[in-house]
């Protein structure tokens, strides 16, 4: 997997662990909603590549899920600054691609 | 740690959960590889203005689209200002996703020019077609959809709401084949004349899944139940027309017939009715949440009589025959309703046939927590009423008020509405879609251009004192996507002034306003990407420049000038020479 050649996202996945297993234990559509709230964003990231690391589908549809209402009725630069990113689109580029009216 | 190094699969899942067009072009922007992603897992586009990007685009950008929605004319074609001939014609994209598209399976059209050939076309080379959606559409008759019913192996839905069908055969819907069991919605309300019966009912019987069945006027009432015992699983149903001989049998075979239909949730039709045929439905009233009562020419008693059965109502239209006493009772039954439409049965009457006033718009703001959407149709408004209004729902998303009369004042006061249209706007901080009438002063869009910070789409019309009203819309708005005007000393200065807006907007419509043809010339030359197009039926515009253009229509583009225009529209482009059609 490309994102486990990283050293570091080893490292950080640990702390997460007791979570998912917590998951795995006590699954069940009530208790789906909890694990998602008051979760950072890096908190929810590290979830995330355990998950699809583990390969856990339900965890993984869960906060992938997650992610997504995170990033819904947001603005584009919310979501760069939200996820660190920084934008490698050129200015026009960028302008040419808002200008498309696909709405 | 960068989210974007996030495994591709990964975000792509992340993606599938965002739905919304908003959401997903966000998404495009926010670096290359997001881009690329989005591009390939997008499997939805709409298109608000076919003229805004060309079909080749759509396809390059976003290679695995299954689902296409397109719109055409202007929302002001509905008022016959449109026209014949403008445009709006679907060919060139139905010929471009034949080849880019070929596993295209729904396409849904909102004012279009559709022809036979299309029809034809779509069914000869989408092979995985489901579900076809023609909305206000007109072009086209009963061979295109012949052809759609023969060659469309696994067709899901084809709604022809509202559409403008000729109709040389009536045999069409027996082209479906045997095999064919896949339906689950099926909308020929619109169509003129009779279909066969016995096509009809073979195909409802091998359809098991079919949920929705709209019928025209021409299935009479009296193979209603027939119909509806092969069908009850279905949750929409749209009656035919809803009048016979008052016969005892025909009553308990029609309630039996209802009764049986557990699912229903949906009920519309009912032309010609026949009071004494309602309770044939009171069985299916209590699951009912939409009720479509726009061709009932019933009066407000037999009204209040059905609609107190119906606690689960969310939506309701209907004809102004509810009256204000019918709307009250609305509002005491219903407390899930979230859209009301109440429409004119005599818009061109010179005096009201009805006791409908503001009275019952009132009520129902006050007894309906959920109301967020309405459209109404009466003779009389007060500034007092709009406030109350206001005040009892700020959560209203959609509110367009068509007072009869243009420049009607507030009847109490003879004052103009521009305090109440302004509670509305400074109340409701989530309004989407707003449309004026009444007396209006430019102090009603100063309030607008103050508050209404969500609105997307407004319409006017006979409103307003000066360019300064335009101005308030368009500085202030921020979330503006469509204006439409007619009627207004709105002209040059304005439109100039917020040129750039434009290009934030899908379309702007002025017809019969102040804007001189040098105005959008200017407008034209300054502004590449948005196209100023002038309607004018009795010769090129430039020829009388001391008159006021009488239409026009100006949309952003990345396409440029269009190649479909007839000889009325002028494109006042770059070249600032008048385009010869």
């Amino acid at each position: 997997h490309s994102s486990m050649s990283d050293d570091t996202s080893e490292d950080m996945v640990v702390p997460q662990l007791p979570y998912i297993i917590k998951f795995c234990k006590a699954h069940g559509v009530s208790k789906e909603n909890e694990f998602g709230k008051g979760k950072s964003n890096d908190e929810l990231k590290e979830m995330l590549l355990v998950a699809n690391y583990l390969n856990i589908k339900e965890m993984l549809d869960y906060l992938t899920k997650t992610l997504a209402n995170r990033i819904k009725n947001k603005s584009v630069e919310y979501i760069r600054k939200f996820f660190g990113i920084q934008t490698n689109f050129m200015p026009e580029e960028e302008e040419a691609t808002r200008k498309e009216s696909f709405d | 740690m960068s989210y974007s190094s996030l495994p591709e699969d990964v975000l792509e899942h992340v993606f599938s959960f965002v739905q919304s067009d908003k959401d997903r072009n966000v998404i495009s922007l926010v670096c290359k590889s997001w881009y690329e992603i989005e591009r390939w897992c997008r499997r939805r586009i709409f298109v608000g203005n076919c003229y805004a990007v060309s079909p080749r685009m759509a396809i390059r950008r976003f290679p695995e689209v299954r689902s296409v929605e397109l719109k055409g004319k202007p929302h002001f074609a509905d008022f016959n200002l449109v026209p014949e001939g403008w445009g709006g014609y679907v060919y060139p994209w139905i010929r471009a996703m034949a080849g880019g598209y070929p596993w295209l399976e729904e396409l849904k059209l909102k004012r279009m020019v559709v022809t036979d050939e299309s029809l034809e076309l779509i069914a000869k080379s989408l092979k995985n077609f489901k579900v076809l959606v023609l909305s206000s559409c007109e072009g086209f008759s009963t061979h295109g959809l012949a052809a759609i019913a023969a060659d469309c192996k696994n067709l899901k839905e084809l709604d022809l709401w509202e559409s403008d069908v000729e109709d040389p055969s009536g045999n069409w819907l027996s082209k479906f084949p045997d095999t064919c069991t896949s339906l689950v919605s099926l909308n020929i309300a619109c169509l003129g004349s009779e279909v066969s019966f016995s096509a009809l009912e073979r195909l409802v019987v091998r359809c098991p899944n079919l949920r929705t069945l709209r019928l025209n006027r021409a299935v009479p009432l009296e193979k209603l139940a027939h119909l509806l015992r092969q069908a009850p699983q279905l949750v929409e149903l749209g009656t035919g027309t809803y009048s016979a001989d008052l016969r005892p049998d025909i009553f308990s075979n029609l309630a039996g017939a209802f009764s049986g239909c557990k699912e229903l949730k949906s009920l519309s039709g009912f032309w010609d009715v026949v009071p004494a045929y309602l309770p044939a439905v009171y069985s299916v009233c209590s699951g009912l949440t939409t009720l479509n009562l726009s061709y009932a020419t019933i009066q407000s008693p037999d009204l209040i009589k059905l609609v107190s059965q119906c606690p689960k109502l969310q939506c309701l239209w209907v004809l102004d025959y509810i009256e204000d006493s019918g709307l009250e009772a609305l509002a005491a039954t219903c407390k899930d309703l979230r859209e009301l439409r109440v429409f004119p049965s005599e818009p061109f009457g010179d005096e009201p046939n009805v006791s409908l006033t503001e009275q019952g718009l009132v009520l129902v703001s006050e007894g309906c927590p959920k109301l967020e959407s309405v459209l109404y149709f009466c003779r009389r408004m007060s500034n007092d009423a709009l406030v109350t209004i206001a005040k009892n729902r700020p959560s209203m998303i959609r509110f367009r008020l068509c007072i009869i009369d243009p420049q009607t004042p507030d009847y109490l006061t003879l004052e103009p509405l521009d305090v109440g249209f302004g509670a509305i706007v400074q109340h409701c901080k989530d309004l989407r879609r707003l449309s004026l009438s009444g007396l209006l002063t430019d102090r009603v869009f100063e309030y607008i251009g103050t508050y209404a910070k969500k609105l997307e789409m407004l319409s006017v019309a006979f409103a307003g004192e000066s360019d300064l009203g335009l101005h308030h819309v368009l500085s202030g708005c921020d979330s503006l996507r469509k204006l439409e005007i007619m009627d207004c000393p709105f002209g040059d200065k304005a439109l100039l002034a917020n040129a750039a807006k434009l290009e934030t907007m899908r379309s702007l419509w002025m017809s019969s306003c102040s804007v001189s043809f040098e105005a959008c010339k200017l407008l034209g030359q300054k502004m590449p990407r948005l196209n100023v197009e002038v309607i004018d039926e009795s010769g090129p515009p430039d020829s009388r420049p001391e008159l006021p253009v009488k239409k026009l229509y100006i949309y952003r583009t990345v396409t440029g000038r269009r190649i479909d225009m007839p000889g009325f529209v002028w494109n006042v482009g770059e070249d600032s020479a008048l385009r010869l059609s």
